[in-house]
C-alpha cells in the first residue's frame, strides 16, 4: 500500500514536472480570409440553441445566426420587409379582415446539410408551440393563432384570433427547426436532445461549429447561404465568448481580445468613446428601446378594481387622491427635471420621451415635444388647482397632504438615482415624496395588485417596434392581479385612436401614424404615466472590423458582408 | 471493509436527505418563486403565468412539491378533465431514480448541463490539490526537520498569512500583477479563443496557472503546517531515536522513516480538501472565468435556477460526504493500527 | 490547516508546577502579557476597531466624507482642435475654486488643476496664498514671505516641483512680500523671483502663478489672481482658469462639453461659476494629493469609506460572531451535559449543514431573502455556531465528569445551578479562542459575499463590496483594489494570532 501511494506521488510529480518543460501553447487560431468575429457576453452566456426552445438575450444571438426566422426587416426603417435577406417569407398578402395572413416562402432555401426548407418546418414549429409537453416558451403565441395550416410545401396560411394591422407580429412563427432531424423525437424530450447544443443544421450566415458551456460558442461562415450580399459570407467565423461579468466584457473589448460589443453600460459608454476618438474602436450610439416612467396609480389604490367589467362595460375605480387630478399629474411632470436625471442616472445616456412611443419608432410624433422643466409653472399650477403650500412647506387640499410614496426596485442604481432626484426636485414645488425601495418581485406584485401610488419601472419596446398601446393602457387590460394598465388609466378619445389605428382598414401606414401620432397627444395630455428616458444603446467594433454600420437594434444584419482585418 | 463502507453510506442517508429538505425549504421561501422571471415577460398573459406555475406543480404544498422532487410522479395519475378519477400519468421520475429535472431559464436537463461544466471543475480541482500537496507536503517536512530555521518561520508566517487573505482578492491580486501589468498571463478563461478546440492541458498552463494558485493557496497553507507537526510528533517516537541511535544518517533517517509516517495522518485531510476545494471553487471560477460548476452555480443563483440549485447541493453533499468516506477508507488502509469494525 | 482546527485541537488546560494556586485566567493573562506578537496584534484590532467606532468624529476632523460625491469632467479645448484633456478626472466640488493653469515647457503643453476648499482656511479672519509653479525651469522652489504683521521673512512652503502648487498657506490679513528661491539647499541662496505687495484679505485667496522663464521665451514673472473664496456659492464650485503657457495658441474653454470663454490669450482669467453636480462622469481623480488614500471612482475619500466601511464590516462579524457565540454556547452545554438524543439530533443538524460549502449556503440563502445588514447577520450567526457547539459539547463533557460537579450534583444542586456556576465559567478560554478565530473567518465571509455582490449593498460601504468593482481599476486606480484587501488581510490575520496566542497562553503545553 505504501508503495502504491509512493508511486502516486512520483507519477504526480512527473506529470507536472513533464508538463512544466513542453513548449508553451501555441494558438490555433487560423487567420482566415474574413477573420473571426469575437463578441463577448456576460453572465450565464448561452446554453441552449434549440430555436424551438431558445428564449434569452444570449442563445438568441447565436440562434439569430443560425436561424433567422420568417420575416426580415429593413434595418434602415425599422419594419418588416419581404424578402429579407435570410428570411424565409419571399411575399405575404392578408384577407379583408386582417385575420388570415397568407406567406409565399421562397423555393430555394435549404437547411445547412442541403435539405430543402418547407412549410413542413414551420408547421413542425407550431405543433411544438401547442404541445404542453415540448416546454415551448412561445406560448404566447397560442393566445393570439387561432390555426396554421401548409396548403403546400411554400404556402403557409395563419389565421388569428384578432385582426389587425399587426398581423405581421402577430402572425409570426417562432421557432422554424430543421423538422426532418426531429421526426423520431417526442416533444416530451425535445428538451433533452442534443440538437439544443449541437444545431448542427440552419440557414443562417452561419453555420454551428463549437459549444464550450461557460466558455464560447463559435459558428463559421456558411457556404450554403443564398443571400450573402458579396456572394459568399465573408467571416470565417463568428465566436460568442463568456466573461463573469459587464467589466471584464469592456476591458477584454477595450484590450482588443474582443472585436465586437453590444451594449455596454451607460457608465461605460464614455470610456468607449473616448477609445473611438482615439480611433481604436468604431462607436454606434442611439436612442435604445428601453424606457424609464414613472407610473401613477389614477385609481383609488384603498379598493382596486378592473378597468372593464364581463361586459366591457367600464367600472367605477374611484379617484387616487392625488392623481386622480391631471392638473396635478401635469404640474408633477413640469416640476421634474429629467434632463438632470438622463445626466445622473444614465450618465448623459439618454433620450427623452414625450409619450409612450420611444422616438425611433415609425409611429412617433416628432412634434410633439417632451414637457419641459418648469417648477414654477408647475407651483403656478398646483396653487390654482387648490393645493396650498401648508405649514411644513408640503401643499395640501382639503386635509389632504401631497404626499405620496415612490417605489422601485431596490439594487437598480439608475432607478434609484430617478425616485432620489424626483424626490429633491418634487420638494421644490411642496410635494412630499416617499421613496420606497423594494425587492424587484414585490415591487411587481404591488404593482399588479393596483394598491401602490406611484412607481418607477421600465418597458422594453420590441424591435420592429409596435406602436399599439392596448396592452398598456386600454381598460380592457386593467384587470387586478394581472393586467399591465395597472394604473387604470381610461381614456376613451385615446383608446379609440388606438384601435383605429390598430384596426383600420387596409391598413395604410400614413394614416395610421397619423391616428398614433394624435394618440400621442392625448397620452400627454392626460398623462397616465410621466415618460422620462429611453436609454441610449451602444454598438462597438475594433477599428479593424470592416462593414460594421449597425442601425438600431440591428447590429448584425449585414454581418455576411463584415470582415475582420488582422491588425499588424 | 465492504460491511464498513456499506455502514457508512446507510448512515450518509439522513444527512443527504437533511441538506435535500433544507435547501428545498430555503428555495421555496423565495419571493415569486421559480417563475419569478417569466412575470415581467409581457407577452405572456397572466393565464400563461398560471398555466407554467401549475405544469410546475407549483401551487401544490410544499411537501407534495418535495416528495414529486425526490421520488417524482409518474407513479401517479392526475385528474386534468376534472371528473374525480386519475387520467394522465406523472412523468417525473424523481431525484432518486436520477432525474434532477430541466432548469427553467436553460430549458434544459439539470444533469446536462451539470455534466458539461464538471470536466472544467474537476481539472481546476485537481490541479489544486496537486498543487497543495505538491508543495505543502515537501515544505512541512523541510520544515520540521529544519525546526526553528528561518524556512520554517517564514513558510509558518506564511501559512497563517494566506488563510488571512480574501481568496478573491489574492485572485485578483495576482490578475493585477501577472494579466494587467506585466501581462504575461491571461487574465482569465481556460483556453485561447479559437474558432475550433481547447488545446490540450499541457499546451495552456497558463491558463490554469493562476486559478490552481489561488484555489490551491490554502491547501499549501494547511498541508505545510499540518505536516510539520505530524513530522514533528513523528521524529519524537521512539524508532526514530533507536534508528538514530543505531547510526543511521540523518537525513536518511528522516525522511525515510519519518516522512513515511508523518505522511499517514494525511490522508484523513483528503476529505476536508475536497470540500474546501468544491467550495473554493465558486469564488474562483467566478474570478477566472472558469466555465465550471462553481461558474453556472453562481448565475444559477443569480437566474433563480431552482432545479440548477437542488442538484448542485445534492451533489456538493454527496461530495463532501464520499471526501470523508474516503479520507477514513485510506487512513484505515494505510494505519495498519486501524480496523475496520 | 484551517482557523477551526487549529481549536479543535485545544485540550483543557493543565496547571503548571509553579503557578499552582492562581487561576488558570490569571495565569493566561501572564503569559499573555509576555506575548508580544499577540499583544502587537490586539493592539492592531483595538486601533482598528476604535477607528471605526469613532469613524465619523475622525472624518469630520479630516474633512473628509464617505458619501459625498460631487462635481463634473472638465475639458480645455486648444485652438478648438487639439484637446489637451485638462485633468478630465477633475471633479468639482462644492465650496471649491477649482484653479486651473495652462503652462509650458517649452512645446510641451501641460495643464493642472489646484483645489482650495475655501473651508481650508480655517480662521474667518485670515486669508490664503499659494504658488504654482508653471513654466520656468525644471528646479523645484521655496517660497518665502515677509511682511503683514510677520517679523522677518519665513519659508512657507519647500521644495514646489515644476507643475504643482505649494500648499495652501494660511496668512493674516495684511501686504506681503513673496520671494522665491530654488530649492538647493543652500540657504542664503538669493530669490530669482519676487513679488512686493501681495494682498492677503480676509476670506480671500491670493493665487500666484509663476509664468514664463527661458525655456518659453518669456521673461520669468509671477503673478497674483485674488479671488474672493466667501463669495462662492456654498452649493456651487468655482473655476479659475488661467492661461500661463506663453506658447500655447488662443485657447477655447469647455466645461462639461459647453464653451465658457473662447480664444483666451495668455495671463488672461477665466472665472465660471461650475454647477456642484451630484453625478460623475467616468472615473475621478485618483491621485487627489490632499487625501490619504485617494478617491474612489465616484470621488468619495477612501480612507473615510474604509473607517465607515469598518463599522459595517466589523460590526457584522462581531455581532455574527457574538450570535453564533451564544447559540453554540447554549447548544453545546445543553448536548454535553444531557448527551442522548439530543445530542444525536443537533449532531445531524450539523453534519448535514455543514455537509453543503458554506459559501454556497450563503448564497442560496442571501440570493433568496436578499437581506439587509440585520438579517445578514443573524444568518451569519445562525451558521456559524457548529464550531462553538462541537467544542462546548467536548468540554462540558468532560467537565461533567469531573469530582467537583459529580459531587455537586450529588448534593442535589439544580442543573441550572451546575451549568452556570461550575460549567459555564471553564468554557471561557475555548470560546474566546473560538470567537477571536470566528470573527476572522466571518470577515472573510462577508467581504467575499459583497465582493459578489450579495452581501453589503452600495453605496452603504463595507470592505467587501468596496473591492466589488476593483477589476474595473486595474488600470486606473490600484490603490482602490490594493487599500481594502489589505486592510482586511491586516485583521484578519490579527485576529487569528490573536486566537493563536490565546491558546497559547491558555494552554502553553500546546505550544508546538
Amino acid at each position: 500500500m505504501k508503495n502504491v501511494i509512493k508511486l502516486g506521488f512520483l507519477g504526480m510529480a512527473l506529470a507536472l514536472a513533464a508538463a512544466a518543460l513542453l513548449p508553451a501553447a501555441t494558438p490555433i487560431v487560423a487567420q482566415e480570409d474574413g477573420g473571426i468575429i469575437i463578441e463577448g457576453t456576460f453572465g450565464a452566456g448561452p446554453n441552449q440553441f434549440n430555436p424551438l426552445l431558445c428564449n434569452d438575450t444570449a442563445c438568441n444571438r447565436i440562434v439569430g445566426l443560425l436561424f433567422p426566422g420568417l420575416t426580415g426587416t429593413d434595418p434602415a426603417t425599422a419594419t418588416f420587409k419581404a424578402g429579407a435577406p435570410g428570411s424565409l417569407a419571399k411575399e405575404w398578402s392578408v384577407s379583408e379582415d386582417l385575420k388570415v395572413v397568407t406567406y409565399k416562402l421562397r423555393d430555394d432555401a435549404k437547411w445547412s446539410d442541403g435539405t430543402p426548407i418547407t412549410t413542413k418546418d414551420i408547421m413542425y414549429a407550431w405543433e411544438m408551440i401547442q404541445n404542453d409537453e415540448s416546454g415551448s416558451p412561445f406560448t404566447f403565441v397560442r393566445g393570439r393563432v387561432a390555426s396554421v395550416e401548409a396548403p403546400d410545401d411554400y404556402t403557409l396560411v395563419v389565421t388569428l384570433n384578432e385582426g389587425s394591422c399587426d398581423y405581421l407580429w402577430d402572425a409570426s412563427i417562432p421557432g422554424i427547426s430543421p423538422s426532418h432531424l426531429f421526426a423520431d423525437v417526442k416533444p416530451a424530450e425535445l428538451k433533452d436532445n442534443a440538437f439544443s447544443t449541437t444545431p448542427s443544421v440552419g440557414f443562417g450566415p452561419f453555420k454551428f461549429v463549437e459549444f464550450r458551456a461557460g466558455e464560447q460558442t463559435s459558428l463559421a461562415g456558411n457556404e450554403l447561404y443564398t443571400d450573402a450580399a458579396e456572394g459568399k459570407v465573408k467571416p470565417a467565423g463568428f465566436i460568442y465568448k463568456v466573461v463573469p461579468d459587464q467589466t471584464v466584457m469592456i476591458e477584454q473589448f477595450l484590450a482588443g481580445e474582443t472585436n465586437l460589443l453590444d451594449s455596454p453600460a451607460v457608465n461605460r459608454m464614455a470610456d468607449i468613446k473616448a477609445a473611438g476618438d482615439a480611433g481604436d474602436v468604431q462607436v454606434f450610439s442611439f436612442p435604445g428601446v428601453s424606457w424609464d416612467y414613472i407610473g401613477l396609480n389614477l385609481a383609488d389604490p384603498t379598493n382596486p378594481q378592473n378597468g372593464v367589467d364581463e361586459n366591457g362595460n367600464p367600472i367605477d375605480q374611484g379617484k387616487h387622491p392625488i392623481f386622480g387630478d391631471v392638473q396635478v399629474r401635469k404640474a408633477l411632470a413640469l416640476g421634474l427635471d429629467v434632463d438632470a436625471m438622463i445626466k445622473t442616472a444614465v450618465f448623459g445616456e439618454g433620450t427623452r420621451m414625450a409619450s409612450n412611443i420611444i422616438p425611433t419608432s415609425w409611429a412617433v410624433n416628432p412634434d410633439l415635444k417632451p414637457i419641459p422643466y418648469n417648477a414654477e409653472e408647475a407651483a403656478k399650477i398646483l396653487d390654482e388647482a387648490g393645493w396650498k403650500v401648508g405649514a411644513d412647506g408640503i401643499r395640501e387640499k382639503d386635509g389632504v397632504r401631497l404626499s405620496f410614496n415612490l417605489m422601485t426596485n431596490a439594487g437598480n442604481t439608475r432607478r434609484e438615482a430617478i425616485v432620489t432626484l424626483a424626490k429633491d426636485q418634487l420638494a421644490q414645488i411642496g410635494v412630499e415624496v416617499n421613496v420606497e425601495l423594494l425587492d424587484f418581485n414585490l415591487v411587481i406584485e404591488r404593482f399588479y395588485s393596483q394598491t401602490y401610488d406611484a412607481f418607477v419601472l421600465g418597458w422594453r419596446s420590441g424591435y420592429p417596434n409596435r406602436p399599439d398601446g392596448t396592452q398598456l393602457f386600454d381598460s380592457s387590460s386593467d384587470i387586478v392581479g394581472s393586467g399591465s394598465n395597472m394604473v387604470s388609466w381610461y381614456n376613451e378619445e385615446w383608446e379609440k385612436l388606438n384601435s383605429d389605428a390598430l384596426t383600420l382598414a387596409g391598413c395604410d401606414m400614413d394614416a395610421r401614424i397619423k391616428l398614433y401620432q394624435k394618440a400621442q397627444e392625448v397620452f400627454q395630455a392626460d398623462l397616465p404615466y410621466i415618460p422620462l428616458f429611453v436609454i441610449n444603446g451602444m454598438y462597438a467594433a475594433r477599428s479593424n472590423v470592416k462593414g460594421f454600420s449597425p442601425y438600431q437594434a440591428q447590429l448584425l444584419w449585414n454581418v455576411d458582408t463584415w470582415e475582420v482585418l488582422s491588425v499588424e | 471493509m465492504i460491511k464498513y463502507i456499506a455502514r457508512r453510506l446507510v448512515q450518509a442517508i439522513p444527512t443527504v436527505f437533511g441538506v435535500t429538505i433544507f435547501t428545498f425549504l430555503i428555495i421555496s421561501l423565495a419571493p415569486g418563486g421559480p417563475t419569478a422571471a417569466l412575470l415581467l415577460d409581457p407577452n405572456l398573459s397572466s393565464r400563461d403565468r398560471e398555466n407554467a406555475r401549475r405544469a410546475l406543480g407549483l401551487d401544490d404544498p410544499l411537501p407534495v412539491q418535495y416528495l414529486r422532487w425526490l421520488i417524482g410522479d409518474f407513479w401517479w395519475q392526475y385528474d386534468t378533465d376534472g371528473d374525480g378519477t386519475g387520467d394522465k400519468w406523472g412523468e417525473r421520475k424523481g431525484v432518486l431514480l436520477g432525474e434532477f429535472g430541466y432548469s427553467i431559464p436553460n430549458r434544459r436537463p439539470v444533469l446536462q448541463l451539470f455534466g458539461e461544466r464538471l470536466g472544467a471543475t474537476l481539472e481546476l480541482g485537481v490541479a489544486s490539490l496537486l498543487f497543495g500537496l505538491l508543495l505543502g507536503v515537501p515544505i512541512g517536512i523541510i520544515a520540521a526537520t529544519a525546526r526553528g530555521s528561518l524556512f520554517d518561520n517564514i513558510t509558518r508566517i506564511l501559512a497563517v498569512v494566506v488563510n488571512s487573505v480574501p481568496i478573491f482578492w489574492l485572485g485578483l491580486i495576482l490578475i493585477l500583477i501577472f494579466g494587467s501589468r506585466l501581462g504575461v498571463l491571461p487574465m482569465g478563461s481556460r483556453c485561447p479563443t479559437a474558432l475550433q478546440g481547447c488545446p490540450p492541458l499541457f499546451q495552456r498552463l497558463e491558463y490554469i496557472l493562476l486559478p490552481m494558485i489561488v484555489l490551491g493557496a490554502g491547501g499549501v497553507a494547511g498541508y505545510s503546517r499540518y505536516l510539520r507537526a505530524s513530522m514533528l510528533d513523528v521524529i519524537g517516537q521512539d524508532y526514530i531515536r533507536t534508528a538514530k541511535s543505531k547510526g543511521l544518517r540523518q537525513r536518511r533517517v528522516w525522511f525515510t522513516h519519518g516522512a513515511r509516517n508523518a505522511l499517514i495522518p494525511l490522508a484523513t485531510f483528503l476529505g476536508p480538501a475536497i470540500t474546501n476545494i468544491w467550495a473554493g471553487a465558486f469564488i474562483t471560477e467566478q474570478i477566472f472565468s472558469w466555465p465550471g460548476i462553481g461558474f453556472l452555480t453562481f448565475q444559477s443563483i443569480n437566474a433563480q435556477d431552482f432545479a440548477m440549485l437542488m442538484a448542485v447541493s445534492v451533489f456538493s453533499a454527496i461530495a463532501t460526504i464520499f471526501g470523508f468516506l474516503l479520507s477514513d477508507i485510506l487512513y484505515a488502509l494505510i494505519d495498519p493500527r486501524i480496523r475496520f469494525s | 490547516m484551517t482557523a477551526r482546527d487549529m481549536v479543535v485541537n485545544l485540550k483543557e488546560g493543565q496547571a503548571d508546577e509553579e503557578y499552582l494556586g492562581h487561576s488558570l485566567l490569571s495565569l493566561a493573562v501572564r503569559r499573555l502579557r509576555r506575548d508580544r506578537l499577540t499583544l502587537g496584534a490586539l493592539a492592531v484590532i483595538v486601533l482598528i476597531t476604535l477607528s471605526a467606532i469613532f469613524a465619523p468624529q475622525i472624518s469630520r476632523a479630516l474633512n473628509v466624507s464617505f458619501d459625498r460625491t460631487s462635481g463634473t469632467n472638465a475639458f480645455i479645448l486648444i485652438g478648438g482642435q487639439d484637446r489637451l484633456t485638462f485633468d478630465p478626472d477633475y471633479r468639482f466640488r462644492a465650496r471649491t475654486l477649482a484653479t486651473a493653469v495652462v503652462h509650458d515647457m517649452g512645446k510641451d503643453i501641460k495643464s493642472k488643476i489646484v483645489d482650495t476648499n475655501y473651508r481650508d482656511i480655517r480662521s474667518e479672519e485670515n486669508g490664503g496664498l499659494r504658488v504654482f509653479h508653471a513654466g520656468m525651469s525644471t528646479n523645484a522652489f521655496d517660497i518665502y514671505v515677509k511682511g503683514g504683521s510677520e517679523t522677518g521673512e519665513r519659508a512657507l512652503a519647500r521644495n514646489i516641483p515644476f507643475g504643482q502648487a505649494g500648499d495652501l498657506i494660511e496668512l493674516p490679513p495684511g501686504t506681503y512680500d513673496v520671494s522665491l528661491r530654488f530649492s538647493t539647499g543652500d540657504r542664503a541662496a538669493e530669490p530669482f523671483l519676487s513679488l512686493n505687495g501681495v494682498e492677503v484679505k480676509a476670506g480671500w485667496l491670493a493665487m500666484g502663478v509663476v509664468a514664463g522663464g527661458e525655456k518659453s521665451g518669456k521673461p520669468l514673472e509671477m503673478k497674483f489672481y485674488p479671488q474672493n473664496l466667501a463669495a462662492i456659492d456654498p452649493a456651487n464650485a468655482r473655476l479659475q482658469f488661467i492661461q500661463a503657457s506663453a506658447d500655447a495658441p488662443l485657447l477655447n474653454v469647455t466645461f462639461g462639453g459647453e464653451v465658457i470663454a473662447e480664444n483666451v490669450v495668455y495671463e488672461q482669467e477665466v472665472v465660471y461659476e461650475a454647477p456642484r453636480q451630484t453625478s460623475t462622469l467616468g472615473t475621478s481623480a485618483m491621485d487627489a494629493p490632499r487625501r490619504v488614500l485617494g478617491t474612489d471612482d465616484l470621488g468619495r475619500d477612501q480612507f473615510a469609506r474604509l473607517l465607515f466601511g469598518g463599522q459595517v464590516s466589523l460590526g457584522i462579524a462581531f455581532s455574527a460572531a457574538l450570535i453564533a457565540a451564544t447559540i453554540g454556547i447554549t447548544i453545546g452545554i445543553l448536548t454535553g451535559f444531557y448527551g442522548g438524543l439530543l445530542d444525536d439530533g443537533v449532531n445531524w443538524v450539523i453534519t448535514t449543514i455543514s455537509s453543503l460549502p458554506t459559501l454556497l449556503l450563503l448564497l442560496i440563502i442571501i440570493a433568496v431573502t436578499k437581506p439587509g445588514p440585520p438579517v445578514l447577520i443573524a444568518v451569519l450567526g445562525l451558521l456559524g455556531w457548529f464550531g462553538v457547539a462541537r467544542l462546548v459539547r467536548g468540554e462540558t463533557f468532560s467537565i461533567r465528569a469531573r469530582e467537583y460537579v459529580v459531587s455537586a450534583r450529588s448534593i442535589g444542586a439544580p442543573v441550572s445551578r451546575i451549568m452556570l456556576v461550575h460549567i459555564l465559567p471553564n468554557l471561557l478560554s475555548v470560546v474566546m479562542i473560538a470567537l477571536a478565530l470566528n470573527i476572522g473567518g466571518l470577515i472573510l465571509t462577508e467581504s467575499a459575499l459583497s465582493y459578489l455582490g450579495f452581501g453589503i449593498n452600495p453605496p452603504t460601504p463595507s470592505w467587501g463590496n468596496m473591492l466589488s468593482n476593483s477589476q474595473t481599476f486595474f488600470t486606473k486606480g490600484v490603490h482602490l483594489v490594493v487599500v481594502p484587501g489589505l486592510l482586511i488581510t491586516i485583521t484578519v490575520l490579527c485576529l487569528y494570532v490573536i486566537g493563536d496566542g490565546l491558546r497559547d497562553a491558555f494552554d502553553p503545553t500546546l505550544k508546538n
